[in-house]
């Protein structure tokens, strides 16, 4: 059986890739794909802890995450439309306009 | 058997009607959106619909301050206020803490006296929504369901006693704001500063959520109080725990916008809808500020030493970087935008200081912030309706020549920010100072006046602009009675409490002891 | 008593009632008469409770609420009534409504007339709070709001930049002196844990000398600034740029007195220390003569008068560095008299004609404004110390006791009594007789003030003539305030601790009978030399200027190195600009060492800089792209957590 550290260890990684996901990505849906791939990792982390403490509430705790992820999805996806139809373009570079 | 009674046995929950306040506002947001969906001629009717509902809910918030919901529904109570007099049940009752929804939901006087404020933030806000929405011509109905739900949201996390509800409030709120942020009409700028928020926002969703995650893991427990067993019976020294409150901690300095996380903070308030950033600004700020708080004392008051470090780093980073690049900027609401993070700076110092004071300091300044960050705001908004107004800091010249009442308000609001008496800012900023000082944490002490000293240049070039310059453009401006008042008494209340700002000292010392005293209850 | 809280607060609704209607509904006549009658109240009330103290003795010591809890101590709003408070609140007051009436005249006409009245009101609460407070953070609030009130006043004019730059000099110089003295109250407040002058007085003997050193020093730091003494004294006669009735209130009878009275207040504090008092001599010493030898030279009406004051001043802080303090406050109380009556003598001059201000263009005034000489006059006889007028029933005392304590105090006073009476004799030979030198065209308008403007002045010569006579009365009155065996408030210990503190001063022996003191003043040979001193700088000024004996210009061309410093002011002015305005460039002529250079760069320019510059730069790292905010951040977050979990 394979031990709950790996599982914590795989959610730390799945993590910083996401992070590393939206540091690198140039296209701003990527971008939104990779916070949403953050949330799934303490996901992961969750069910794994769940399974080390022979306990649900971590599980319960996944479902408010979905719904949350989902929610933010939606907004996320409503702006790139409404930045797109501004901008005709999605990457990152355009973002700019906003700074110092 | 009264019929609040009944509905309480028959929904089967103790406590349940100290969520009333909530349930108004949730029933309002509804009521709002189905008025904005099937009404007509509806724009009065939205405004006043919200305000009601803020104000019913602010109303009912007072009673369970007071306890009377108590009185009325428990006999036996009734009879012992009778036997003890009035006054001292109403003082006895501020120690009062309710427990509801199956201990997941807590209703203390500490939460209250935040939903107080959130609320009073709010309605300011609303109050001059409208005719900058319409001037703009960007008005919406959704503002004020989602500011309505984004209030829920904050009402929730202040009343958190547990890991869950203070997450699921805390998402509420944010997810509101962003798209509140995005809600200018064919504005490209108020669509990015959304998406920024929305990108680096959800990140610090990811932190705090594995922070949880984290805790979790290591504890077992989710709220505050088994946390804090948990810590207690347990070496302290537990990396995993120590990491996840790291973590937490940076997710919630992400969301208050510390250094080094505060890096949306001022595209984001430039961006947004001006109403909107003084919402962003003051209610939402001092909601995230109660609730670090809460999180801190009552889950992890063990491990103080850490967190009391990393809070005091993230002040000073705060308020060097805040008040450095506000000095260089030259848009007023970009400069207010550095400005908070620089007053998120000078708030959460008070928690380098882990005392009652330092506490005090910091529920005492958050409560008056939102005096001052709503004022300055919204002032910005009622002046960006005339044609010609940019929040160029030039634009301010002359005004006390044009509106001497306006410029003598936006004074006391600049006064109090940069912490001049007899202004409740400088209150503010001497608390948080004592406290530090008590704490013997002098370096930090030093660093907040010194950094005080230069918010002074940028206050300051903007009463200067309005007293000792001829007007630059010809704007002209014309500000309704009503729109007055309102602001001058945001500026009374700024310059009342700085010279009697005894009540609200008293307030909130003993909110800190209070705050204190149930630890592990 | 609680009527007593009359006092501070009309002023204070006054300032409301003017600030609230004063453009829509009561404009010109009216702003002004709300403003006497604030005033006028809080006097009534003043005196009432003057008389009270006078018959009873007693103190009270009143507390309106809590103010903020700091720990264990409390600050509260609070009416500290006592002889010493009793004294100051009355010679404000008074001053402060005779003052009023001829600002209703002098204003006149003048497009901001009701803010002037708002700003006059507004200090006159101010200095009332400082007065009446019972400890040091309510007198520190006073503090700056009298400086508040004096910045609003001298850029009164705001659209002459002589006046928007002397408000800003004032401004910056007197922050110097409030942060020592903010660090005075600090230091006072760790030491002792309160901040209420009878606590903090009965706990003295258990601080250590240093620090009670240390305290009454910083505090004095403040005095030095707000009281405009060496080397802080150059922004008050700039300060006259202002309307004159505020240089009359503000920057000679009451605010720049506040230091005087502050030193008064605390002065246990003061006689712990005999480092503390010798600082407070030789400041006071060293300011009363180079400011009367600045006066000499000086040709801006207003401007003498206010180098006057610097040396009034003086001497008060000298009398009390003596020990003398009872003679200190009757020599503030009097200076506040004459020396406003001076002030609004100028003003009264002013108006006539149309605010020229220079001397050197004036002359013959006396013709057509037989009033105003003759009030001026009495003034000018009551600053030389002439007998009986009050200036030397309470200078005369301070001059004499500094020659049984210290002789080289008494040299410096001495000359700088006779330097006084020159120069204020200058000015009024110059500018009330002497030949016509005065512009046909202002000639043609020049005429007495009318009626609110000439009552005043009246009022205030006959108080500069009887105040002299109660001599005797204040010194009895002052007494349960300022000598420690009479100052019931004080325990034992500390009695004996400021008794040995002013034990300098135990062996002078001053008649306290006026008769008695003019006696002796005329029949013993130090009291001879004085008055012969005065009249001899009076004699000097009439032959030169008057019938012309001596040729000033060519006494000027005779001591040229000294006219020029005289002229430039002891190059203070020049220092200063050169330190604080070019910075290094200018001060490297006098600076020769890199090191200096370095530091005063540093300190007075490169602060500023470096925030501007700190901020450019940081600035840099908001570059508008999601990318690096996130990667800045995961920076940080790495950072944060490394640093953590290594540390524990």
């Amino acid at each position: 059986m394979v031990p709950y550290e790996y599982y914590v260890v795989l959610s730390a990684l799945l993590m910083v890739l996401g992070l590393v996901g939206v540091i690198i990505r140039k296209n701003i849906i990527a971008m939104l794909i990779s916070t949403e791939l953050m949330l799934n990792a303490v996901n992961i982390a969750f069910v794994a802890f769940d399974f080390k403490l022979q306990e649900v509430a971590g599980q319960v705790f996944v479902f408010f995450i979905l719904t949350i992820a989902a929610a933010e999805a939606a907004v996320g996806l409503g702006l790139i439309m409404a930045i797109y139809r501004m901008k005709k373009d999605v990457s990152v570079e355009k973002l700019t306009e906003l700074k110092f | 058997m009264s019929i609040i009674q009944q509905l309480v046995s028959g929904i089967g929950v103790p406590n349940f009607y100290v969520l009333i306040p909530e349930i108004i506002i949730l029933i309002t947001a509804f009521v709002v959106f189905f008025i904005e969906l099937f009404g007509k001629n509806k724009r009065s009717l939205i405004t006043w619909t919200t305000v009601a509902g803020l104000s019913l809910s602010l109303i009912f918030t007072f009673v369970i301050v007071l306890g009377i919901l108590n009185l009325i529904t428990n006999p036996q109570i009734l009879a012992h206020a009778k036997e003890s007099g009035f006054y001292s049940f109403i003082i006895s009752n501020f120690f009062e803490q309710y427990m509801t929804l199956f201990g997941l939901y807590s209703v203390d006087i500490f939460s209250l006296v935040f939903k107080v404020f959130i609320l009073v933030g709010t309605l300011f806000v609303i109050f001059h929504l409208r005719s900058y929405a319409e001037s703009k011509k960007t008005y919406y109905g959704e503002y004020y369901y989602l500011i309505l739900f984004a209030v829920l949201g904050m009402m929730i996390m202040v009343s958190s006693p547990n890991l869950i509800t203070f997450y699921i409030g805390l998402e509420l709120m944010s997810i509101a704001v962003y798209i509140l942020i995005g809600m200018y009409r064919k504005n490209y700028l108020s669509k990015e500063a959304a998406f920024k928020y929305l990108i680096i926002g959800g990140t610090g969703t990811a932190i705090i959520s594995y922070a949880i995650a984290l805790i979790y893991g290591f504890s077992g427990k989710f709220a505050f109080g088994d946390i804090l067993k948990t810590l207690f019976y347990s070496d302290q020294t537990n990396v995993g725990l120590i990491g996840g409150l790291i973590l937490l901690i940076l997710g919630l300095a992400l969301k208050a916008s510390a250094v080094p996380m505060h890096f949306w903070t001022p595209d984001a308030y430039e961006g947004a809808p001006t109403p909107i950033t003084a919402f962003m600004a003051a209610p939402v700020k001092i909601a995230t500020y109660a609730v670090i708080l809460k999180i801190m004392v009552e889950a992890f008051p063990f491990v103080s030493e850490q967190w009391s470090l990393a809070w005091a780093i993230l002040a000073a980073l705060s308020m060097v970087v805040g008040n450095a690049v506000a000095l260089v900027q030259k848009n007023v609401k970009r400069m207010l935008a550095y400005s908070s993070i620089a007053h998120t700076g000078y708030i959460v110092a008070a928690l380098a200081a882990p005392t009652t004071v330092g506490f005090a300091a910091l529920i005492f300044y958050s409560l008056i912030y939102v005096f001052m960050a709503v004022g300055a705001l919204m002032f910005l908004s009622l002046f960006e309706r005339f044609e010609g107004w940019t929040n160029h800091i030039d634009d301010f010249k002359g005004l006390a020549r044009k509106n001497p009442w306006m410029a003598f308000v936006m004074g006391a609001f600049m006064f109090s920010m940069l912490g001049i008496p007899p202004t409740v800012g400088f209150m503010g900023k001497l608390f948080v100072f004592l406290a530090l000082i008590g704490s013997d944490i002098w370096w930090l002490a030093v660093l907040l006046v010194i950094m005080s000293i230069v918010s002074a240049g940028y206050y300051l070039k903007v009463v200067s602009n309005m007293y000792f310059y001829d007007p630059a453009k010809p704007i002209s401006f014309n500000i309704s009675l009503p729109e007055k008042l309102s602001m001058g008494i945001l500026a009374i209340i700024v310059i009342i409490l700085g010279i009697y700002p005894t009540w609200f000292f008293k307030v909130s010392t003993n909110l800190s002891s209070i705050l204190i005293s149930t630890i592990g209850g | 008593m609680e009527y007593l809280w009359v006092i501070p607060f009309s002023p204070l609704i006054a300032f409301i009632i003017i600030g609230l209607f004063g453009y829509k509904l009561l404009r010109e006549p009216l702003a002004g008469i709300v403003a006497v009658i604030g005033v006028g109240i809080a006097a009534i009330a003043s005196i009432i409770g003057f008389i009270d103290v006078a018959t009873t003795g007693n103190y009270y010591d009143l507390k309106l609420y809590t103010w903020l809890p700091l720990g264990d101590y409390k600050v509260s709003v609070s009416l500290f009534w006592d002889p010493l408070s009793a004294l100051m609140t009355c010679v404000v007051t008074c001053v402060s409504t005779f003052i009023f009436i001829f600002a209703t005249g002098y204003m006149k006409g003048d497009p901001s007339y009701p803010r002037f009245f708002a700003y006059l009101s507004l200090f006159v609460f101010m200095m009332l709070m400082l007065t009446l407070g019972d400890n040091l953070i309510q007198l520190f609030f006073g503090w700056e709001g009298v400086g508040l009130a004096s910045y609003l006043l001298i850029g009164f004019w705001h659209y002459k930049k002589s006046a928007a730059d002397a408000s800003f000099e004032s401004f910056i110089v007197n922050r110097v002196g409030d942060w020592l003295f903010l660090l005075g109250v600090l230091l006072a407040f760790v030491t002792f844990g309160t901040l209420d002058y009878l606590d903090l007085f009965n706990k003295l003997p258990e601080a250590g000398y240093w620090t009670v050193t240390a305290i009454a020093l910083l505090l004095f730091g403040g005095a030095v600034g707000k009281s405009a003494q060496i080397p802080l004294h150059i922004w008050l006669p700039n300060a006259m740029e202002g309307p004159t009735p505020v240089s009359a209130l503000i920057h000679a009878a009451t605010m720049v007195a506040a230091g005087v009275y502050m030193v008064a207040r605390v002065m246990p504090v003061f006689a712990a220390s005999d480092l503390a008092l010798d600082v407070v001599l030789f400041v006071g010493t060293i300011s009363a003569f180079l400011a009367a030898t600045m006066g000499l030279v000086q040709n801006d009406i207003k401007r003498i008068i206010a180098y006057s004051t610097l040396s009034q001043l003086g001497y008060m802080f000298a009398a009390e560095g003596l020990g003398l303090f009872g003679e200190g406050m009757f020599h503030l109380a009097s200076h506040a008299v004459f020396k406003a009556l001076l002030f609004l003598c100028a003003g009264s001059v002013l108006i006539a004609l149309h605010h020229l201000l220079d001397v050197q263009k004036m002359g013959q005034i006396g013709k057509y404004m037989p009033i105003t000489t003759g009030a001026f006059l009495v003034g000018a006889l009551s600053l030389a110390g002439i007998p009986p007028f009050s200036g030397f029933f309470s200078k005369d005392p301070i001059i004499e006791g500094a020659y049984e304590i210290n002789w080289v105090v008494w040299v410096f006073l001495w000359l700088g009594a006779g330097l006084t009476a020159f120069y204020i004799f200058r000015l009024f030979f110059l500018a009330f007789f002497d030949g016509d030198r005065l512009d046909p065209h202002i000639r043609k308008h020049v005429h007495e003030s009318p009626p609110q403007m000439t009552i005043p002045l009246i009022v205030l010569a006959t108080g500069a003539v009887l105040l002299g006579f109660f001599k005797e009365f204040f010194a009895n009155f002052l007494r349960p305030s300022l000598d420690p065996m009479s100052m019931t408030f004080l325990n034992e210990k500390t009695k004996i601790l400021v008794e040995e503190g002013l034990s300098r001063s135990h062996h002078v022996h001053i008649h306290e009978n006026a008769w008695e003191f003019l006696v002796h003043s005329l029949t013993s040979p130090l009291g001879l030399l004085t008055l012969f001193t005065a009249l001899g700088g009076i004699f000097v000024a009439y032959i030169m200027y008057q019938v012309k004996i001596i040729n000033p210009a060519w006494l000027t061309q005779m001591f040229k190195p000294i006219y020029l410093t005289l002229w430039n002011k002891w190059f203070f002015d020049l220092i200063y600009y050169a330190i604080f305005v070019y910075g290094y460039y200018k001060v490297s002529r006098f600076l020769w060492k890199a090191g200096d250079k370095i530091i005063i760069d540093g300190i007075v320019h490169g602060s500023g800089k470096t925030a501007i510059f700190s901020g450019n730069v940081m600035k840099l790292s908001q570059t508008g792209r999601i990318s690096a905010y996130v990667l800045q951040m995961a920076i940080g977050m790495l950072v944060f957590l490394s640093l953590f979990i290594f540390l524990t």
